[in-house]
Protein backbone atom coordinates (compact mmCIF):
# COMPACT_ATOMS: atom_id res chain seq x y z
CA UNK A 1 0.00 0.00 0.00
CA UNK A 2 2.45 2.66 1.14
CA UNK A 3 5.13 1.19 -1.09
CA UNK A 4 3.25 1.81 -4.27
CA UNK A 5 2.22 5.29 -3.18
CA UNK A 6 5.80 6.34 -2.92
CA UNK A 7 6.86 4.62 -6.06
CA UNK A 8 4.01 5.96 -8.15
CA UNK A 9 3.89 9.53 -7.09
CA UNK A 10 6.28 11.90 -8.80
CA UNK A 11 5.79 14.47 -6.05
CA UNK A 12 7.45 13.83 -2.71
CA UNK A 13 4.92 16.10 -1.03
CA UNK A 14 1.93 14.15 -2.27
CA UNK A 15 3.46 10.81 -1.54
CA UNK A 16 4.46 11.96 1.91
CA UNK A 17 0.94 12.85 2.96
CA UNK A 18 -0.37 9.56 1.61
CA UNK A 19 2.37 7.72 3.40
CA UNK A 20 1.68 9.63 6.60
CA UNK A 21 -2.03 8.93 6.56
CA UNK A 22 -1.51 5.29 5.69
CA UNK A 23 0.91 4.68 8.52
CA UNK A 24 0.41 7.20 11.29
CA UNK A 25 -1.75 4.85 13.35
CA UNK A 26 0.76 2.05 13.00
CA UNK A 27 3.60 4.30 14.07
CA UNK A 28 1.57 5.72 16.94
CA UNK A 29 0.71 2.24 18.27
CA UNK A 30 4.22 1.06 17.79
CA UNK A 31 5.82 3.96 19.64
CA UNK A 32 3.39 3.60 22.49
CA UNK A 33 3.94 -0.12 22.93
CA UNK A 34 7.68 0.39 22.65
CA UNK A 35 7.53 2.52 25.77
CA UNK A 36 7.30 6.13 24.64
CA UNK A 37 5.46 8.07 27.32
CA UNK A 38 1.96 9.20 26.48
CA UNK A 39 2.91 12.79 26.93
CA UNK A 40 5.71 12.36 24.39
CA UNK A 41 3.74 10.32 21.91
CA UNK A 42 2.73 13.11 19.56
CA UNK A 43 6.24 14.50 19.56
CA UNK A 44 7.68 11.09 18.84
CA UNK A 45 5.27 10.53 15.95
CA UNK A 46 6.16 13.91 14.55
CA UNK A 47 9.84 13.15 14.87
CA UNK A 48 9.44 9.92 12.94
CA UNK A 49 7.63 11.64 10.10
CA UNK A 50 9.94 14.63 10.02
CA UNK A 51 12.77 12.17 9.42
CA UNK A 52 10.65 10.34 6.84
CA UNK A 53 9.84 13.56 5.04
CA UNK A 54 13.45 14.62 4.94
CA UNK A 55 14.72 11.26 3.81
CA UNK A 56 11.94 10.36 1.43
CA UNK A 57 13.87 11.48 -1.64
CA UNK A 58 16.65 9.08 -0.65
CA UNK A 59 14.30 6.14 -0.31
CA UNK A 60 15.24 3.83 -3.14
CA UNK A 61 12.36 1.38 -2.84
CA UNK A 62 14.56 -1.63 -2.34
CA UNK A 63 13.14 -2.21 1.12
CA UNK A 64 9.45 -2.07 1.91
CA UNK A 65 8.26 1.28 3.15
CA UNK A 66 7.05 -0.30 6.35
CA UNK A 67 10.44 -1.82 7.02
CA UNK A 68 12.08 1.53 6.50
CA UNK A 69 9.48 3.43 8.48
CA UNK A 70 9.48 1.06 11.42
CA UNK A 71 13.26 1.09 11.58
CA UNK A 72 13.08 4.86 11.97
CA UNK A 73 10.35 4.49 14.59
CA UNK A 74 12.45 2.02 16.55
CA UNK A 75 15.32 4.49 16.75
CA UNK A 76 13.06 7.38 17.68
CA UNK A 77 11.39 5.29 20.38
CA UNK A 78 14.76 4.40 21.85
CA UNK A 79 15.71 8.08 21.91
CA UNK A 80 12.51 9.07 23.66
CA UNK A 81 12.83 6.31 26.21
CA UNK A 82 16.31 7.45 27.07
CA UNK A 83 15.09 10.99 27.34
CA UNK A 84 12.17 10.20 29.57
CA UNK A 85 14.33 8.30 32.07
CA UNK A 86 11.20 6.54 33.15
CA UNK A 87 11.11 3.02 31.87
CA UNK A 88 8.11 2.03 33.88
CA UNK A 89 5.51 4.65 33.57
CA UNK A 90 2.40 4.31 35.61
CA UNK A 91 0.08 3.72 32.80
CA UNK A 92 -1.80 6.70 32.70
CA UNK A 93 -2.43 6.81 34.77
CA UNK A 94 -5.75 5.41 34.64
CA UNK A 95 -6.61 8.22 36.99
CA UNK A 96 -7.96 10.61 34.38
CA UNK A 97 -10.07 7.89 32.91
CA UNK A 98 -11.22 6.53 36.24
CA UNK A 99 -11.97 9.92 37.61
CA UNK A 100 -14.02 10.99 34.66
CA UNK A 101 -17.03 9.86 32.71
CA UNK A 102 -17.19 6.64 30.78
CA UNK A 103 -18.27 8.60 27.72
CA UNK A 104 -14.78 9.95 27.41
CA UNK A 105 -13.68 8.97 24.00
CA UNK A 106 -14.41 6.83 21.06
CA UNK A 107 -11.76 4.21 20.78
CA UNK A 108 -11.09 4.24 24.48
CA UNK A 109 -11.46 0.47 24.77
CA UNK A 110 -8.86 0.01 22.09
CA UNK A 111 -6.54 2.46 23.77
CA UNK A 112 -6.97 0.68 27.06
CA UNK A 113 -6.21 -2.59 25.33
CA UNK A 114 -3.13 -0.99 23.89
CA UNK A 115 -2.16 0.16 27.36
CA UNK A 116 -2.61 -3.39 28.67
CA UNK A 117 -0.33 -4.70 25.96
CA UNK A 118 2.22 -2.09 26.75
CA UNK A 119 1.95 -2.81 30.44
CA UNK A 120 2.62 -6.47 29.77
CA UNK A 121 5.68 -5.60 27.70
CA UNK A 122 7.28 -3.31 30.25
CA UNK A 123 9.45 -6.03 31.71
CA UNK A 124 10.78 -7.18 28.36
CA UNK A 125 14.16 -6.01 27.15
CA UNK A 126 14.23 -3.73 24.12
CA UNK A 127 15.25 -6.37 21.58
CA UNK A 128 12.56 -8.88 22.40
CA UNK A 129 10.01 -6.16 22.87
CA UNK A 130 10.64 -4.73 19.41
CA UNK A 131 10.31 -8.12 17.73
CA UNK A 132 7.14 -8.93 19.67
CA UNK A 133 5.52 -5.59 18.82
CA UNK A 134 6.45 -5.81 15.15
CA UNK A 135 5.15 -9.35 14.84
CA UNK A 136 2.07 -9.39 17.04
CA UNK A 137 0.84 -5.85 16.69
CA UNK A 138 2.27 -4.54 13.44
CA UNK A 139 1.88 -7.94 11.79
CA UNK A 140 5.17 -7.93 9.96
CA UNK A 141 6.63 -11.24 8.90
CA UNK A 142 9.72 -12.43 10.69
CA UNK A 143 11.73 -11.83 7.54
CA UNK A 144 10.62 -8.20 7.48
CA UNK A 145 11.32 -7.90 11.19
CA UNK A 146 14.83 -9.21 10.71
CA UNK A 147 15.39 -6.52 8.08
CA UNK A 148 13.84 -3.83 10.24
CA UNK A 149 15.82 -4.50 13.37
CA UNK A 150 18.92 -5.56 11.48
CA UNK A 151 19.37 -9.06 12.82
CA UNK A 152 19.45 -12.55 11.29
CA UNK A 153 16.10 -14.20 10.69
CA UNK A 154 16.82 -16.93 13.20
CA UNK A 155 17.56 -14.30 15.85
CA UNK A 156 14.26 -12.59 15.20
CA UNK A 157 12.53 -15.93 15.52
CA UNK A 158 14.21 -16.81 18.79
CA UNK A 159 13.53 -13.34 20.21
CA UNK A 160 9.86 -13.76 19.42
CA UNK A 161 9.68 -17.18 21.03
CA UNK A 162 11.57 -15.96 24.04
CA UNK A 163 9.30 -12.94 24.42
CA UNK A 164 6.23 -15.14 24.13
CA UNK A 165 7.53 -17.57 26.70
CA UNK A 166 8.29 -14.75 29.09
CA UNK A 167 4.90 -13.13 28.63
CA UNK A 168 3.02 -16.40 28.88
CA UNK A 169 4.75 -17.17 32.16
CA UNK A 170 3.84 -13.76 33.51
CA UNK A 171 0.28 -14.01 32.28
CA UNK A 172 -0.37 -17.29 34.07
CA UNK A 173 -0.24 -16.10 37.70
CA UNK A 174 -2.27 -13.00 36.91
CA UNK A 175 -4.89 -15.12 35.16
CA UNK A 176 -5.43 -17.12 38.30
CA UNK A 177 -5.12 -13.92 40.35
CA UNK A 178 -3.31 -14.71 43.51
CA UNK A 179 -2.94 -18.38 42.79
CA UNK A 180 0.09 -20.30 43.87
CA UNK A 181 3.20 -19.54 41.90
CA UNK B 1 12.69 -19.30 6.60
CA UNK B 2 9.66 -18.21 4.65
CA UNK B 3 6.61 -16.28 5.59
CA UNK B 4 4.58 -19.50 5.82
CA UNK B 5 6.82 -20.73 8.58
CA UNK B 6 6.01 -17.79 10.80
CA UNK B 7 4.09 -18.88 13.86
CA UNK B 8 0.43 -18.00 14.21
CA UNK B 9 0.00 -14.58 15.71
CA UNK B 10 -1.22 -14.60 19.26
CA UNK B 11 -4.26 -12.54 18.44
CA UNK B 12 -5.43 -15.45 16.29
CA UNK B 13 -4.08 -18.27 18.39
CA UNK B 14 -6.46 -19.89 20.88
CA UNK B 15 -3.54 -21.30 22.81
CA UNK B 16 -2.17 -17.82 23.57
CA UNK B 17 -2.87 -16.31 27.01
CA UNK B 18 -6.45 -15.04 26.95
CA UNK B 19 -5.72 -11.66 28.42
CA UNK B 20 -3.04 -10.86 25.87
CA UNK B 21 -4.91 -12.36 22.96
CA UNK B 22 -7.93 -10.16 23.45
CA UNK B 23 -5.81 -7.11 24.26
CA UNK B 24 -3.74 -7.60 21.12
CA UNK B 25 -6.84 -7.89 18.98
CA UNK B 26 -8.32 -4.70 20.30
CA UNK B 27 -5.00 -2.90 20.39
CA UNK B 28 -4.53 -3.38 16.65
CA UNK B 29 -7.48 -1.09 16.13
CA UNK B 30 -6.24 1.66 18.44
CA UNK B 31 -5.39 4.89 16.71
CA UNK B 32 -4.92 8.56 17.48
CA UNK B 33 -7.91 10.83 17.09
CA UNK B 34 -8.44 12.42 13.64
CA UNK B 35 -7.67 15.82 15.19
CA UNK B 36 -4.38 14.53 16.52
CA UNK B 37 -3.54 13.05 13.12
CA UNK B 38 -4.15 16.37 11.38
CA UNK B 39 -2.36 18.34 14.04
CA UNK B 40 0.71 16.13 13.87
CA UNK B 41 0.78 16.33 10.09
CA UNK B 42 0.65 20.12 10.22
CA UNK B 43 3.48 20.16 12.74
CA UNK B 44 5.59 17.77 10.71
CA UNK B 45 5.22 19.87 7.60
CA UNK B 46 5.91 23.05 9.50
CA UNK B 47 8.98 21.58 11.18
CA UNK B 48 10.37 20.02 8.03
CA UNK B 49 9.43 22.89 5.77
CA UNK B 50 11.37 25.46 7.72
CA UNK B 51 15.09 25.97 7.64
CA UNK B 52 16.85 23.61 9.99
CA UNK B 53 17.44 26.39 12.48
CA UNK B 54 13.74 26.93 12.91
CA UNK B 55 12.47 23.39 12.65
CA UNK B 56 12.50 22.72 16.36
CA UNK B 57 10.60 25.92 17.08
CA UNK B 58 8.07 25.11 14.41
CA UNK B 59 6.81 22.16 16.39
CA UNK B 60 4.88 23.26 19.43
CA UNK B 61 6.45 20.86 21.83
CA UNK B 62 9.64 19.08 22.59
CA UNK B 63 11.66 17.72 19.73
CA UNK B 64 13.76 14.81 20.93
CA UNK B 65 17.51 14.75 20.81
CA UNK B 66 17.63 12.35 17.90
CA UNK B 67 20.37 12.08 15.38
CA UNK B 68 19.21 14.95 13.20
CA UNK B 69 19.00 17.64 15.81
CA UNK B 70 21.99 16.36 17.66
CA UNK B 71 23.94 16.46 14.45
CA UNK B 72 23.08 20.10 13.99
CA UNK B 73 23.76 20.81 17.63
CA UNK B 74 27.16 19.19 17.44
CA UNK B 75 28.00 21.21 14.35
CA UNK B 76 26.98 24.36 16.11
CA UNK B 77 28.99 23.45 19.18
CA UNK B 78 32.11 22.76 17.19
CA UNK B 79 31.69 25.47 14.64
CA UNK B 80 30.53 28.39 16.73
CA UNK B 81 31.01 27.98 20.44
CA UNK B 82 34.60 26.82 20.36
CA UNK B 83 35.68 29.81 18.28
CA UNK B 84 33.63 32.06 20.56
CA UNK B 85 35.30 30.67 23.65
CA UNK B 86 38.70 30.94 22.05
CA UNK B 87 38.01 34.53 21.07
CA UNK B 88 36.79 35.35 24.55
CA UNK B 89 39.92 33.88 26.08
CA UNK B 90 42.07 35.82 23.69
CA UNK B 91 40.33 39.00 24.64
CA UNK B 92 40.75 38.18 28.30
CA UNK B 93 37.08 37.65 28.86
CA UNK B 94 35.36 34.62 30.27
CA UNK B 95 32.24 33.04 28.94
CA UNK B 96 29.31 32.69 31.33
CA UNK B 97 29.91 29.49 33.27
CA UNK B 98 26.31 28.28 33.21
CA UNK B 99 26.09 28.77 29.50
CA UNK B 100 29.10 26.66 28.76
CA UNK B 101 27.90 23.94 31.10
CA UNK B 102 24.66 23.64 29.27
CA UNK B 103 25.58 24.54 25.78
CA UNK B 104 25.09 21.20 24.04
CA UNK B 105 21.58 20.76 25.38
CA UNK B 106 20.55 24.27 24.49
CA UNK B 107 22.06 23.94 21.07
CA UNK B 108 20.24 20.74 20.30
CA UNK B 109 17.02 22.62 20.80
CA UNK B 110 18.13 25.62 18.84
CA UNK B 111 20.22 24.48 15.94
CA UNK B 112 22.77 26.38 14.00
CA UNK B 113 22.03 29.66 12.36
CA UNK B 114 22.77 29.82 8.65
CA UNK B 115 25.68 32.17 9.10
CA UNK B 116 27.44 31.85 12.44
CA UNK B 117 27.83 35.19 14.05
CA UNK B 118 29.84 35.42 17.22
CA UNK B 119 28.20 38.57 18.42
CA UNK B 120 24.76 37.01 18.20
CA UNK B 121 25.29 33.39 19.03
CA UNK B 122 27.15 33.67 22.31
CA UNK B 123 24.59 35.75 24.19
CA UNK B 124 21.79 33.68 22.72
CA UNK B 125 23.04 30.50 24.30
CA UNK B 126 23.52 32.29 27.57
CA UNK B 127 20.00 33.61 27.43
CA UNK B 128 18.47 30.21 26.78
CA UNK B 129 20.19 28.59 29.71
CA UNK B 130 20.13 31.55 32.05
CA UNK B 131 19.15 30.79 35.63
CA UNK B 132 16.41 33.37 35.30
CA UNK B 133 14.44 30.76 33.38
CA UNK B 134 14.17 28.79 36.60
CA UNK B 135 11.45 31.02 37.85
CA UNK B 136 9.65 31.37 34.54
CA UNK B 137 6.17 29.93 34.35
CA UNK B 138 6.08 26.81 32.27
CA UNK B 139 4.17 28.28 29.36
CA UNK B 140 6.50 31.21 29.11
CA UNK B 141 9.48 28.97 29.00
CA UNK B 142 7.93 27.05 26.14
CA UNK B 143 6.54 29.98 24.22
CA UNK B 144 9.79 31.82 24.51
CA UNK B 145 11.63 29.19 22.55
CA UNK B 146 12.48 25.56 22.95
CA UNK B 147 11.66 23.66 26.11
CA UNK B 148 14.59 23.51 28.39
CA UNK B 149 15.59 20.88 30.90
CA UNK B 150 17.33 22.95 33.46
CA UNK B 151 20.49 21.74 35.11
CA UNK B 152 19.15 22.33 38.60
CA UNK B 153 16.48 19.72 38.05
CA UNK B 154 17.26 16.33 39.50
CA UNK B 155 15.27 13.96 37.29
CA UNK B 156 14.79 11.32 39.96
CA UNK B 157 13.67 13.82 42.56
CA UNK B 158 11.34 15.33 39.97
CA UNK B 159 9.75 11.94 39.31
CA UNK B 160 9.45 11.24 43.02
CA UNK B 161 7.73 14.56 43.64
CA UNK B 162 5.26 14.05 40.83
CA UNK B 163 4.56 10.47 41.86
CA UNK B 164 4.01 11.63 45.44
CA UNK B 165 1.67 14.33 44.20
CA UNK B 166 -0.31 11.69 42.30
CA UNK B 167 -0.54 9.57 45.46
CA UNK B 168 -1.60 12.54 47.54
CA UNK B 169 -4.27 13.35 45.01
CA UNK B 170 -5.68 9.86 45.32
CA UNK B 171 -5.65 10.27 49.10
CA UNK B 172 -7.46 13.58 48.81
CA UNK B 173 -4.65 15.60 50.38
CA UNK B 174 -4.91 18.55 48.00
CA UNK B 175 -2.72 20.87 50.02
CA UNK B 176 0.12 18.38 49.81
CA UNK B 177 -0.44 17.98 46.06
CA UNK B 178 -0.19 21.70 45.51
CA UNK B 179 2.82 22.04 47.73
CA UNK B 180 4.64 19.30 45.85
CA UNK B 181 3.59 20.74 42.50
CA UNK B 182 4.81 24.19 43.49
CA UNK B 183 8.16 22.87 44.66
CA UNK B 184 8.58 20.82 41.53
CA UNK B 185 7.55 23.59 39.20
CA UNK B 186 10.13 25.92 40.64
CA UNK B 187 12.91 23.34 40.24
CA UNK B 188 11.87 21.48 37.12
CA UNK B 189 9.44 23.64 35.17
CA UNK B 190 9.73 21.67 31.95
CA UNK B 191 11.03 18.28 32.95
CA UNK B 192 9.74 14.96 31.70
CA UNK B 193 6.70 14.73 33.98
CA UNK B 194 5.73 18.39 33.88
CA UNK B 195 2.51 17.52 32.10
CA UNK B 196 1.62 14.96 34.75
CA UNK B 197 2.42 17.46 37.49
CA UNK B 198 0.24 20.15 35.96
CA UNK B 199 -2.59 17.70 35.53
CA UNK B 200 -2.63 16.70 39.21
CA UNK B 201 -2.24 20.31 40.30
CA UNK B 202 -5.26 21.38 38.26
CA UNK B 203 -7.34 18.53 39.58
CA UNK B 204 -6.29 19.38 43.13
CA UNK B 205 -7.22 23.03 42.63
CA UNK B 206 -10.62 22.09 41.21
CA UNK B 207 -11.37 19.63 43.94
CA UNK B 208 -10.33 22.03 46.65
CA UNK B 209 -12.64 24.69 45.24
CA UNK B 210 -9.97 27.13 44.10
CA UNK B 211 -11.74 27.74 40.83
CA UNK B 212 -10.02 30.88 39.64
CA UNK B 213 -6.57 29.41 40.13
CA UNK B 214 -7.71 26.17 38.55
CA UNK B 215 -8.95 27.97 35.46
CA UNK B 216 -5.77 30.01 35.11
CA UNK B 217 -3.65 26.92 35.39
CA UNK B 218 -5.93 25.02 33.04
CA UNK B 219 -5.58 27.71 30.40
CA UNK B 220 -1.80 27.58 30.73
CA UNK B 221 -1.94 23.80 30.49
CA UNK B 222 -3.91 23.93 27.26
CA UNK B 223 -1.47 26.39 25.75
CA UNK B 224 1.55 24.38 26.76
CA UNK B 225 0.28 20.84 26.20
CA UNK B 226 -2.12 21.44 23.38
CA UNK B 227 -2.29 17.79 22.38
CA UNK B 228 -2.26 16.27 25.82
CA UNK B 229 -4.14 13.06 26.42
CA UNK B 230 -5.15 14.56 29.77
CA UNK B 231 -7.05 17.37 28.12
CA UNK B 232 -10.30 15.50 27.77
CA UNK B 233 -10.27 14.21 31.32
CA UNK B 234 -9.50 17.65 32.70
CA UNK B 235 -12.28 19.17 30.65
CA UNK B 236 -14.70 16.72 32.19
CA UNK B 237 -13.49 17.52 35.70
CA UNK B 238 -13.79 21.24 35.10
CA UNK B 239 -17.20 20.95 33.47
CA UNK B 240 -18.46 18.94 36.40
CA UNK B 241 -17.21 21.56 38.79
CA UNK B 242 -18.87 24.37 36.90
CA UNK B 243 -22.21 22.51 36.93
CA UNK B 244 -22.26 22.38 40.70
Amino acid sequence: MGESLVAMSPSPQLSFEALYRAHISDVWRMLFTLGVRESDLADACQEVFVIVLRRLPEFDGRAKVTTWLYAIALRVAAGFRRKAHVRREQLVEESPEQSSDSRLDEGLDERRALARVRDALEALDDDRRAVFVLFELQELTLKEIAETVGCPLQTAYSRLLSARKFLAQRAQPSATQGGAR
Amino acid sequence: MTEQQDPTRWADDPSAPDSLRSALRAARRASPTPEAVDSMLANVERAAGQPAGQAARGAPSTPPPTQGTWHLGAKFWLGVLIPVCALALLLGRTTPPRASDNAPRAIARDPAPAAPDCAVSAPRVAAVTAPAALSAPIHEAVDGGARIVLPACDAEAHQRRVSSAQSKLREGDFAAVLSLARADRSRCPNASMAEDRERVAIEALVRSGRDAEAMARWRAFRRTFSRSLYTRALEVIIERRSLR
